[in-house]
């Protein structure tokens, strides 16, 4: 008998059955995959940092100055246990300009977003490269190895020659090959390097300056960061631990991640229209289930007639999900698996069956409380169609008589809403989430946008244009302010010569170390300062800016570890020489993930080691335009980089912006195929449950158009309430996704909403997706006879 | 004189291969202002000949012309327009939407085939129509909320909203009380004698009673009539039951 029912329900209602059949399908296939990558990715990131031997801490130090102090040190902490080994080499530092490859007639300069490169060695134990298979590539002499990401973003191909230079030494090499580099081979790192041959690193060695790199194993990070922070060396430059290297691979987990909440999403809205349809069944056939209860079935075996359907499309759906998340699972393992060496690159099959067992177990479990509502229903209250007999509950609607301007098909689709709500609410939250995560990359990308984030990198957003790479020849990096208030200067100059106004402020970078005097804890901070024309865009959140020389501002954040406050004294280690500084004003921004200090510009740093500047913030007196003005600078100064404030910010927050744009259309697309289904879906089941008082209103010479136009307007009103209800849930969302999401970066931001764009247009697509499934839909009201009135309680 | 006239119609349905003749070459001719009951056993083609004739199902054959329209002619929104501005509908079952208070339900119809017209005179003609059949106490309640001789009656306004022609009842006393059925049928014999032609499809001999002209239906074909002539007064309805119980018993019902 159940297979006879199973026979004739699946035919009943083929639209729903099917569009159901591909949201189970879906999110298997979603869940499956993506948990499986995320379950890969978590174990193999340990698994690849053990295996290349990636040291538990790096340290940079400035090679130039002595390290005699610090390798005591360490040897001291050795001994004690605090950690097991350590190790040093040097990484020679030059200039993306100074790196060439051999194009035609033609040599094209590395770009590495105008960031420096290094040249090191295979001299040491750690960090170490491999191939494909896993083995440690030879470099012979004239060789030189590559990483992957280096390869494919500069478009370099293995057998290729590059032409090194720094200072008078010039080397052309061969690339032999791509290597996974743990440790420096991605370029959110900030230390690209070429592997090199140790008699060609050698040659290149006197002349170039280097950057010393210690490699520590600790058991305990923390307390050697800690207590290394405390000995107040000047030489280091920046600490780098195991978990930064590990914070790039988890990168690969934000698209599984993603899917997982798309997955989760589809089960969520799966089961919603679950219960829908499973109600409906049980009210329309309220009187087939009075009749089995009054002739003595029990209750168990009519909820079975009605589960048996849905467990066989839940199953059959999460079968062929697991099928599909194979190739799935094994194309995002691939795509894993080429950046670092894994244990096994075979997927979990368990997982995945895993959970489609967990999605069969959750559906049929729902759908089973969604049939509770037999149990309370008597026998005669279910042949009576669900009414007890008592009918005395006042009526609550808009009335038509009252309604002056609404015309009938308006009235009826407004009124339907109204009376039943909770009828429409599966489609409200649908659409709701569906705005709601449409809005969530928009609202990013106009953050993005933004002139507060440009500030928040240090950017003036009145700048005219930025200016980079104005070393001169052979890319030699400045050191000093100094040399970078020359460099200017002699820009300045070279632009006047060509009739260029021009006003420049250079951002040098240094690490100071600030100690303070109650605390006695040691901060290697990364500070900033203005050079050049003066400029006051940088924001404080309390205080004011540094101005005189002896004042000195903090991120909020170190404020907050170090219990400063506004007006404590802290002392710098500037020059070589200790000064007493006065902490002036706090801020939050992004420079050095929200931990750095701003100098003013008054003090001299003449002989403190300037780590890099940042950007020279250029205002050209000229009525182009900023794209027209980089091309016109570009092609008049092309010895420079020149570019705009968002393309810096761009860069450094690199391709997750351009993702993000590359991401909108086709998730608008997604989302609308989704609403588009569960619209047709959900306005089917409305049809078949009005079918009875759309033949009496067919009867009564109501045309098609007009019901369709009801049908239409109602679930136009449903986008209208869901359009309304997701503002302040996509504000609410800003503040509790994107808010802490920007946050990692260091600072809080204020989310920028474009009304327009997330409102209106990009939900107005939805709209007009919505439309035209519910036209495609009401086209089945053309075949509703009239004698279906008998189908109306 | 204008009139409703149906000639040679035929229906025929198609089940599992199997051809059903439900109407078979009908005649039959509703003078305005006549109020015609529709008899004959179950299955005869009575709800049949009412659907078709009105337009709500196509006819397979024959002509009906509806007061100077051929009906068979029409386009169906042509048809529905027709339907929703001069026709006027009373089925068994009180068919109305749920969501509707009762006095929306009335108005509705007007709502929608007067646009343009003022809704203020067509709320006056609801509360004149729910007084006369007295239902005015109840305009606000849900359709849930009023007794199956209200409702009907309710439904016999919204019939009666847009001053049809014709008023088609299928059973219109089926589903409701000795009580009710009387005073429905008062109800529809005063809007008769105010001048709305009535069809009415019924198997309740004393409803047919009250009509000017009884026909009655075997096999999809009208078999025979008889003409009672108008119910003027209740004094002569015994009398009118008599004559129709003879005429149905000679006819075998």
């Amino acid at each position: 008998m159940l297979y006879q029912i199973l026979k004739k329900d699946m035919l009943k209602r083929k639209g729903v059955n099917i569009i159901l059949f591909l949201f189970i399908t879906l999110s298997t296939v979603f869940l499956a995959s993506s948990i499986n990558n995320i379950t890969i990715i978590s174990s193999a990131v340990d698994y690849y940092m053990d295996y290349a031997h990636v040291p538990d801490v790096n340290i940079i130090i400035d090679s130039k100055k002595d390290k005699t102090q610090i390798d005591h040190w360490l040897q001291q902490q050795k001994e004690k246990n605090l950690i097991s080994d350590f190790e040093y080499n040097q990484f020679l530092e030059v200039s993306a300009k100074s790196v060439s490859v051999k194009r035609g007639q033609q040599k094209e300069t590395i770009e590495n977003q105008g960031a420096n490169l290094y040249l090191s060695t295979m001299d040491v134990d750690y960090s170490k490269v491999y191939d494909d298979y896993g083995n440690v590539p030879i470099v012979n002499q004239g060789e030189v190895l590559v990483s992957k990401t280096m390869l494919e973003t500069e478009k370099l191909h293995i057998g290729e020659k590059i032409t090194i230079q720094s200072k008078g030494v010039s080397k052309d090499l061969t690339i032999k090959a791509a290597v996974k580099d743990a440790a420096f081979g991605n370029e959110m790192v900030g230390i690209s390097r070429f592997l090199l041959n140790e008699k060609d690193f050698q040659d290149y060695q006197p002349v170039t300056y280097a950057l010393g790199v210690y490699y520590i194993m600790t058991p305990d990070i923390d307390a050697f960061t800690e207590l290394l922070n405390h000995q107040g060396f000047t030489q280091i430059i920046n600490i780098i631990s195991i978990d930064t290297y590990k914070m790039v691979y988890a990168f690969d987990m934000i698209v599984a991640g993603l899917l997982i909440a798309v997955g989760i999403c589809l089960i969520c809205i799966a089961l919603l229209v679950l219960r829908f349809t499973l109600v409906f069944s049980i009210e329309e056939q309220y009187q087939e289930i009075g009749i089995l209860k009054a002739i003595g079935l029990k209750n168990r075996n009519i909820k079975k007639i009605y589960l048996i359907k849905y467990f066989v499309i839940v199953v059959v759906g999460a079968v062929l999900g697991t099928l599909l998340s194979i190739p799935v699972s094994q194309v995002m393992i691939q795509s894993v698996s080429q950046n670092m060496i894994m244990a096994s690159d075979e997927l979990n099959l368990a997982i995945n069956i895993g959970c489609a067992l967990s999605i069969i177990a959750l559906v049929i479990m729902f759908c089973y409380l969604s049939t509770r509502k037999l149990n309370k229903v008597s026998a005669i209250t279910a042949i009576r169609g669900g009414y007890t007999g008592e009918r005395y509950h006042s009526y609550r609607g808009f009335h038509l008589s009252k309604m002056k301007y609404l015309s009938v098909s308006n009235y009826l689709g407004f009124n339907d809403i109204t009376t039943h709500l909770t009828r429409y609410i599966v489609l409200i939250i649908t659409f709701c989430l569906s705005f709601i995560l449409i809005t969530v990359p928009l609202n990013t990308i106009n953050t993005m946008h933004s002139q507060e984030i440009l500030k928040k990198f240090s950017i003036d957003p009145n700048a005219s244009v930025l200016l980079k790479n104005i070393e001169v020849s052979q890319g030699i990096k400045y050191h000093f302010v100094t040399d970078l208030i020359e460099g200017m200067q002699r820009v300045e100059k070279k632009m006047e010569d060509k009739g260029y106004q021009v006003d420049m402020t250079g951002e040098p970078l240094y690490f100071i170390n600030y100690t303070n005097h109650k605390k006695q804890k040691n901060n290697n901070l990364m500070t900033l300062q203005l050079v050049g024309h003066p400029r006051d865009f940088l924001d404080y959140d309390e205080g004011y800016a540094p101005e005189l020389p002896n004042e000195v501002a903090f991120s909020k954040d170190i404020m907050k570890e170090n219990h400063w406050q506004i007006g404590d004294f802290v002392t710098a280690n500037i020059n070589g020489k200790k000064q007493n500084m006065i902490i002036s004003g706090t801020f939050t921004d992004y420079m050095q993930l929200g931990k750095s200090a701003r100098l003013n510009s008054q003090i001299n740093c003449d002989q403190e080691t300037m780590f890099d500047y940042w950007s020279i913030m250029v205002n050209v007196h000229s009525s182009q335009s900023q794209e027209k003005l980089i091309q016109t600078l570009q092609k008049e100064f092309p010895e420079y980089k020149w570019q705009s404030g968002q393309e810096l910010a761009d860069e450094t927050i690199g391709g997750i912006q351009t993702s993000l744009q590359e991401m909108i259309i086709p998730m608008t697309i997604l989302l609308c195929g989704v609403i588009m289904l569960i619209t047709l879906l959900m306005e089917k089941l409305f049809i078949t449950r009005e079918k009875g008082e759309i033949a009496m209103l067919k009867s009564i010479g109501f045309q098609h158009k007009t019901i369709q136009k009801w049908q239409m307007m109602r679930m136009a009103f449903v986008v209208i309430v869901a359009m309304i209800v997701s503002i302040p849930l996509s504000l609410l969302s800003n503040t509790i996704i994107l808010k802490p999401i920007f946050a990692i970066m260091g600072a809080q931001v204020n989310i920028q909403v474009d009304p327009l764009q997330a409102y209106l247009i990009y939900p107005g697509i939805l709209l007009i997706g919505i439309m035209i499934s519910t036209l495609i839909a009401t086209h089945s009201v053309k075949n509703i006879n009239i004698r279906e009135m008998n189908n109306l309680e | 004189m204008e009139s409703l006239k149906v000639t040679n119609l035929c229906k025929t349905y198609v089940v599992n291969k199997r051809q059903n003749n439900v109407l078979r070459n009908v005649n039959l001719e509703i003078q305005a202002g006549e109020m015609v009951a529709i008899m004959g056993p179950s299955g005869s083609g009575k709800t049949t000949l009412l659907y078709t004739v009105s337009g709500m199902d196509d006819a397979t054959a024959g002509k009906v012309n509806f007061f100077g329209k051929e009906l068979t002619m029409l386009k169906p929104n042509e048809i529905s327009d027709l339907r929703l501005q001069e026709m006027g509908f009373v089925f068994q079952q009180m068919y109305m939407l749920k969501n509707l208070s009762i006095y929306d339900n009335i108005i509705l119809p007007a709502y929608q085939a007067n646009q343009k017209k003022n809704r203020h005179d067509i709320q006056e003609r609801a509360k004149i129509l729910m007084q006369k059949l007295g239902i005015s106490d109840v305009s606000d309640n849900g359709v849930n909320e009023v007794s199956g001789g209200q409702l009907q009656r309710a439904c016999i306004c919204r019939s009666l909203i847009n001053q049809p022609k014709i008023i088609f009842a299928d059973e219109p006393t089926g589903a409701l009380n000795k009580q009710n059925s009387i005073e429905v049928m008062d109800e529809l014999t005063r809007i008769n004698v105010e001048g709305t032609s009535i069809m009415l499809v019924t198997h309740d001999m004393r409803v047919a009673s009250k009509c000017e002209r009884v026909l009655y239906i075997e096999d999809g074909n009208i078999r025979d009539e008889i003409i009672l002539g108008k119910c003027i007064s209740t004094s002569d309805i015994r009398q009118r039951e008599r004559q129709l119980n003879e005429w149905l018993i000679k006819l075998g019902w």
